[in-house]
């Protein structure tokens, strides 16, 4: 039940705003996160931004997970 | 891809012990089920669901609480997974088959833009761990409608780990910790599991690959004698969590003991709503009255599958009377729940 999703917002109207969940749009609450933009990523969950993502973070691509291994290598 | 899975798979394989290690996450259990990471690992790596989805936690009480309420009229709102949830007196789905007026929502912002519609009174059955409970929180402090309360079944994961620890009937070795719940609170609470116990523990993702490191990196620091908090998901959860979530859950809720389904009392292990806050506690503004029973089903061993002493497969019902049309216990409601999971993915 603790399902969340990247989103990207696309408006931002007071404590609400319009994400894009990659051709899915829907409105979220913005109540329990701080220094929101349009364009930024969040994570949304049950219909509430539950945090703000890097770019990188949202697209969750290969080379990160590649990337942490080399990170978790070095910190050896 | 697969070469990505490989290297952390023969990783793993180079470092590989016997070891128990428990997550305790719904999205981890489907993760792992769609994927066959249990078949990818060499067997001696044990990995073991428990208590992680917030659907099944909740005891029947309070689903009679719901059921209750129900059927004197009050509108219920919650979230799917909750309707077919088995109470000693039938479902929310049950009461909404007799004319109850039960509507699923997506979140609580809905339930309370069904209040401002309606005149009658609505009730918000608030299920879920703490990346649930802040959207609550948050709904508690902006003044909802006066006809809308919400009936709190919120529980915090950090006391049921001490709990399982403590009770040694798991015989756990480390522990994979929920992302989303980790979004929230941060990775700090779970520090003192591996000061005191020495158990080592990873904050995980929910992608194959996530699953998959966060249990090389157990085994590494098992390897290493360490017994550490790592964070797997730092693109995600930070180390303080989200101090605005956390604070808005301080304002709305104080945390008491409390039941879960499985388990008995466990101690400081669920929100209730401050005082300050009665109008909107659905449990000071009606008189809801429950009636002694017997919380078992018989055959079902939903508890021990909670508590990660059993699997889905050593159920007589599993498969054949309970199934997800016809699901007995809570574990084979939810889309979350390890026996309905197991019910999908079979033994991948």
């Amino acid at each position: 039940m603790c399902i969340a999703a990247p989103a990207k917002i696309l408006e931002i109207d007071d404590d609400t705003a319009v994400v894009d969940f990659g051709g899915v749009r829907q409105q979220v609450k913005l109540d329990l996160v701080e220094d929101v933009e349009k364009g930024k990523y969040v994570l949304v969950h049950s219909g509430y931004a539950i945090e703000v993502l890097t770019d990188e973070a949202a697209k969750e691509s290969l080379e990160a997970w590649a990337g942490l291994l080399k990170v978790l290598d070095e910190e050896e | 891809m697969k070469n990505l899975s490989r290297e952390i798979v023969s990783r793993i394989e180079e470092i590989s012990m016997p070891v128990k290690i428990m997550h305790v996450c719904g999205s981890h259990e489907h993760t792992i089920m769609q994927h066959g990471i249990r078949s990818l690992i060499t067997k001696e790596v044990e990995v073991v669901a428990g208590p992680g989805c917030p659907v099944c936690c909740v005891p029947s009480v309070e689903i009679n609480e719901c059921v209750y309420l129900a059927r004197q009229g009050v509108t219920i709102t919650t979230f799917g997974d909750m309707l077919r949830v088995p109470g000693s007196n039938g479902s929310l789905s049950d009461a909404k088959a007799d004319g109850a007026d039960v509507r699923i929502v997506y979140g609580i912002n809905n339930a309370v833009e069904i209040a401002e519609k309606i005149e009658k009174d609505v009730v918000f059955m608030a299920a879920g761990f703490e990346t649930t409970a802040p959207t609550t929180a948050s709904e508690i402090i902006s003044e909802p409608p006066e006809n809308f309360s919400i009936l709190s079944c919120h529980r915090l994961i950090p006391p049921a780990l001490e709990f399982l620890i403590e009770s040694g009937e798991v015989n756990l070795n480390a522990l994979i910790e929920p992302g989303h719940v980790s979004t929230i609170i941060g990775t700090k609470p779970y520090i003192p599991f591996s000061e005191k116990y020495g158990i080592p523990q990873v904050v995980a993702g929910f992608n194959p690959f996530d699953v998959l490191i966060a249990i090389y990196m157990i085994l590494k620091q098992l390897k290493e004698g360490k017994a550490v908090v790592q964070n797997e998901y730092r693109r995600v959860v930070k180390e303080e969590g989200n101090v605005k979530a956390q604070k808005l859950m301080d304002e709305a809720f104080y945390i008491k003991d409390k039941q879960w389904r499985g388990f008995p009392e466990i101690p400081d292990s669920f929100y209730e709503i401050k005082a300050e806050f009665s109008h909107v506690n659905a449990r000071e503004n009606f008189d809801i009255e429950i009636e002694e029973f017997e919380d078992v089903v018989t055959g079902c061993i939903c508890g021990p599958i909670l508590r990660g002493v059993a699997r889905p497969e050593e159920c007589t019902l599993f498969r054949k009377e309970c199934n997800p049309m016809n699901p007995i216990g809570a574990c084979m409601v939810s889309k979350e729940g390890t026996c309905n999971i197991a019910y999908r993915y079979g033994s991948i």
